[in-house]
């Protein structure tokens, strides 16, 4: 069953689309250090072999970066390098060729920020921040709102009055607002303490999905028929009822992900989000904030964020109409 | 005892709303105090760098010296006259700290620090002390009896008339005469309790008399005798037993917090010192144009697409619309805020419309129609981003809802009658179809609040978002849970009317409640 669910996936255009893109993204985050990295992927120095030094920063190359190695390599003295695609680290500020914030030129292709830093690079390391907060806070949303919603449904009476007061309360606060709250309380919070508290506000609709979900098909047979061979609560909950409940889930969780990453981005907009010098699209886009005329930093990261959403948007429709009989 | 079920599903619902609001109140009052490092003592300390007693004040202010959520030893009057004691013998009468502290307590202390006096005997060692306090109160009251001579027979003349029921006696006859006025202001704040009974429960004559007295003996100049007295009534009053059981539970931060909150006195910014409640005045009708603007907007556009999209559903043009709402979907809103003001707003291509605030310079005061057109060409960037979203989502639902309703046999038989296909689309499906839609409406609210805060930032404009966000920039504490507590409350607000609204229109929601 479940590997027909993903034919059929696959056999929509949006699911295949969405695929396609989350696909390039998920490159895109795992390889930032080979797409762009102020250091090479592979190098030579002084007979020493070097790989990835980008992602290990062993202390020998502290001082170096690529522009000043282009310079120094000696090819005679058996020295070699492979460059990233782009060689330009995130959070270096090289030299500078024009007042930051630069214009897009052949030096640097999206131009700089207001530090005078790579905007491709920071755009290319910024997608690992965005799909790292996007997926971790979703898992741990999903955990919460599963769990709870689960248990409120198959168990029923004072437990689910509990939960669904609990879950009003959740449903009551503008998420945003809470997060904004928390992250404007807590002085220093890091990548982490963004997927804690999305993850901790927005458990609230699977919650009640799930809710609904195991009330009714706790009255159905198949589970009353496992409680007559002497099934457990626990057992029915997780092997009979939470299979059977997980389609919305998934649909839900897909365009959980492109909340989350619309609310990190907007977290860091405002100043509240990941920690600088780290690079995140919702931090630069907020550079075009105060640089009105530099229209790089405005297309750019928002042009990423677009992607990203419209990827996770079309998975969640997709996964909704695979799971849907009447299409 | 109510007939009517949709009476009573109300009813049930709005009695399910007060745990949620206790809820969010408590959320929102952890959410400052358990943050770490006491924000709000840092917070205070910043804002009114007044020295060391403004401090002090603000802490009380604030209910600071009392424990979090529970009080294992309220504290009434008892315990601060014991308190003072334990200073003053500890200091020995050296310091003037403590003395200093028996002058602020004044006459409401004298009965406990007099019977210290007489447990101590002729030859105690902590005599000293307690009779410079005494002393120093007595020079504080001069209306009170002679300020000098022998203090015993001070005391012996001043302690009958300090009773509890001599001064309730006298605070029950205010406004007859001016003799218990003049008497109960020359016992200072001995006589605050029943003269506080007469200010703020009193009526008439007797309310404006103890209202006079009050304001003579605390020195508090304008209103807020009311405010005033639910802090310092713990300091003049000895709890009874019952008083004190429950003063575990409300003699806390949280139980005087969410006094003061239900009450509506919201305290003062830290930032500038206004009153809580006008800045929220001031900001909310302005958050509130712009929701319900972009709301209304996208509801009138949402229905006619969704409908539109539902009806020719799979030709070319409608196609093209599904895609167009979908991307619409995916833009993040301060992304288009950004673009838009890229196009639109003067420092790119076009300079359409103005991007900053809700008036022009100088057109803030003019009248009628200028005003009117000055403000809605500021509005019209911010309203189409706070709108779009929503119309996207409800479109979507619209259309959704209308293709289902459209496959149901009684459009089939309304068509089979003969009738037209306008009559059977608006007629006949759509009053159904509406319902998901309106019943969204509730829903949007919370979007609209947290979609303020970044849409108002971009434009600057002076709303609740605008607010916020200053706010948490300043840790501007009172402010940021005034304004906490107020957008879920009027979440909660929209989640209910929703609520109620779908319980209206579908006879089928209530009956699910009837069975609990």
């Amino acid at each position: 069953m479940r590997a027909r669910g993903t034919r059929r996936l696959l056999g929509l255009p949006g699911g295949r689309l969405g695929l396609a893109a989350l696909g390039a993204l998920a490159l895109l985050a795992l390889l930032a250090d080979l797409i762009a990295s102020d250091l090479p992927v592979a190098l030579r120095l002084d007979g020493e072999l070097y790989l990835l030094p980008a992602a290990t920063r062993p202390a020998a190359l502290q001082a170096q970066d690529n522009q000043r190695l282009r310079r120094e390599l000696q090819p005679g003295r058996g020295d070699w390098a492979v460059f990233p695609l782009c060689e330009y680290g995130p959070e270096q500020q090289p030299a500078i060729l024009a007042p930051p914030p630069a214009p897009p030129d052949g030096v640097h292709w999206l131009g700089t920020d207001d530090r005078g830093r790579d905007v491709f690079a920071r755009l290319v390391h910024g997608s690992r921040v965005s799909l790292l907060v996007g997926f971790a806070s979703v898992a741990l949303h999903l955990l919460l709102g599963v769990s709870l919603g689960l248990v409120a449904g198959y168990m029923g009476g004072r437990v689910d009055f509990a939960i669904s007061r609990l879950i009003e309360l959740g449903l009551t606060f503008p998420a945003f607002f809470l997060i904004l709250v928390i992250m404007a309380l807590l002085e220093r919070g890091s990548i982490w303490t963004v997927v804690l508290v999305l993850g901790l506000t927005r458990w609230t609709d699977v919650a009640r999905l799930v809710r609904a979900e195991a009330m009714r098909l706790r009255t159905l047979d198949f589970v009353t028929a496992a409680r007559v061979c002497g099934a457990g609560p626990g057992r029915i909950m997780l092997r009979h009822v939470l299979p059977n409940a997980m389609g919305p889930v998934w649909v839900n969780a897909a365009f959980g992900v492109a909340g989350a990453v619309v609310a990190e981005a907007a977290l860091s907009f405002l100043g509240f989000g990941v920690p600088p010098p780290t690079a995140s699209w919702g931090e630069l886009l907020s550079q075009g904030y105060d640089f009105p005329h530099a229209w790089w930093l405005v297309l750019c990261p928002g042009a990423m964020l677009f992607v990203t959403v419209t990827a996770m948007n079309l998975l969640g429709d997709a996964l909704r109409d695979a799971g849907d009989p009447r299409l | 005892m109510i007939r009517s079920p949709l009476a009573r599903h109300a009813v049930r619902r709005v009695a399910l709303a007060v745990p949620t609001l206790l809820g969010i109140a408590l959320v929102t009052f952890g959410l400052v105090h358990l943050a770490p490092g006491d924000p709000l003592d840092a917070g205070a300390a910043g804002a009114l760098s007044g020295g060391k007693r403004a401090g002090e004040e603000v802490r009380r202010l604030y209910f600071l010296d009392l424990p979090l959520f529970i009080n294992p030893r309220p504290r009434g009057l008892g315990q601060r006259v014991e308190r003072l004691a334990a200073a003053l013998e500890r200091d020995g009468g050296a310091a003037a700290g403590s003395v200093a502290a028996a002058v602020r307590c004044g006459t409401v202390c004298v009965p406990g620090l007099a019977r210290r006096l007489s447990s101590e005997g002729q030859g105690g060692a902590g005599r000293g002390p307690v009779v410079a306090a005494l002393e120093a109160v007595r020079r504080k009251n001069p209306a009170a009896g002679p300020t000098s001579g022998d203090l015993d027979a001070w005391l012996a003349a001043l302690l009958p008339r300090l009773e509890p029921s001599a001064l309730d006696a006298m605070g029950q006859r205010l406004g007859q005469g001016p003799g218990d006025e003049r008497a109960l202001a020359a016992l200072g704040s001995a006589a605050l309790p029943a003269v506080m009974s007469a200010a703020l429960d009193g009526e008439g004559q007797r309310r404006a008399a103890g209202q006079r007295v009050a304001r003579a003996i605390t020195g508090h100049g304008g209103g807020g005798l009311d405010e005033y007295w639910y802090r310092a009534r713990r300091d003049h009053v000895t709890y009874g037993a019952w008083e004190r059981a429950a003063g575990v539970l409300t003699e806390t931060r949280f139980a005087r917090w969410l006094g003061r909150l239900v009450t509506l006195r919201l305290g003062h910014s830290f930032k500038d010192g206004r009153p809580v409640s006008a800045k929220l005045a001031e900001a909310l009708p302005v958050t509130l144009l712009l929701s319900l603007l972009s709301l209304a907007l996208a509801y009138l556009l949402a229905v006619p697409l969704g409908v539109y999209g539902a009806v020719r559903r799979g030709d070319r043009a409608e196609r093209a619309l599904t895609v167009l709402l979908f991307t619409l979907y995916s833009m993040p809103p301060f992304w288009l805020a950004m673009l838009l003001i890229l196009v639109f707003g003067g420092v790119g291509l076009l300079s359409w419309f103005p991007i900053y605030g809700l008036a022009s310079p100088g057109l803030e005061q003019a009248g009628g129609l200028t005003w009117l057109v000055d403000r809605a060409h500021h509005l019209v960037l911010p309203v189409v981003c706070l709108t779009y979203g929503s119309l996207a989502v409800l479109s979507r639902y619209q259309r959704s809802a209308m293709l289902e309703v459209l496959e149901q046999e009684y459009i089939r038989s309304a068509r089979a009658r003969g009738l037209g296909e306008a009559r059977v689309v608006l007629g006949h499906a759509l009053p159904n179809a509406l319902l998901p839609t309106v019943t969204l409406l509730g829903l949007q609210l919370p979007y609209l609040i947290s979609g303020s805060v970044i849409i108002e930032r971009i434009f600057n404009i002076p709303g609740m978002g605008m607010l916020t966000f200053q706010a948490f920039l300043d840790r501007d504490y009172p402010v940021i849970m005034a304004v906490s507590v107020l957008a879920a409350a009027l979440t909660l607000l929209g989640l209910m009317l929703a609520d109620l609204a779908q319980a209206a229109l579908d006879p089928r929601v209530h009956l699910e409640g009837e069975r609990s």
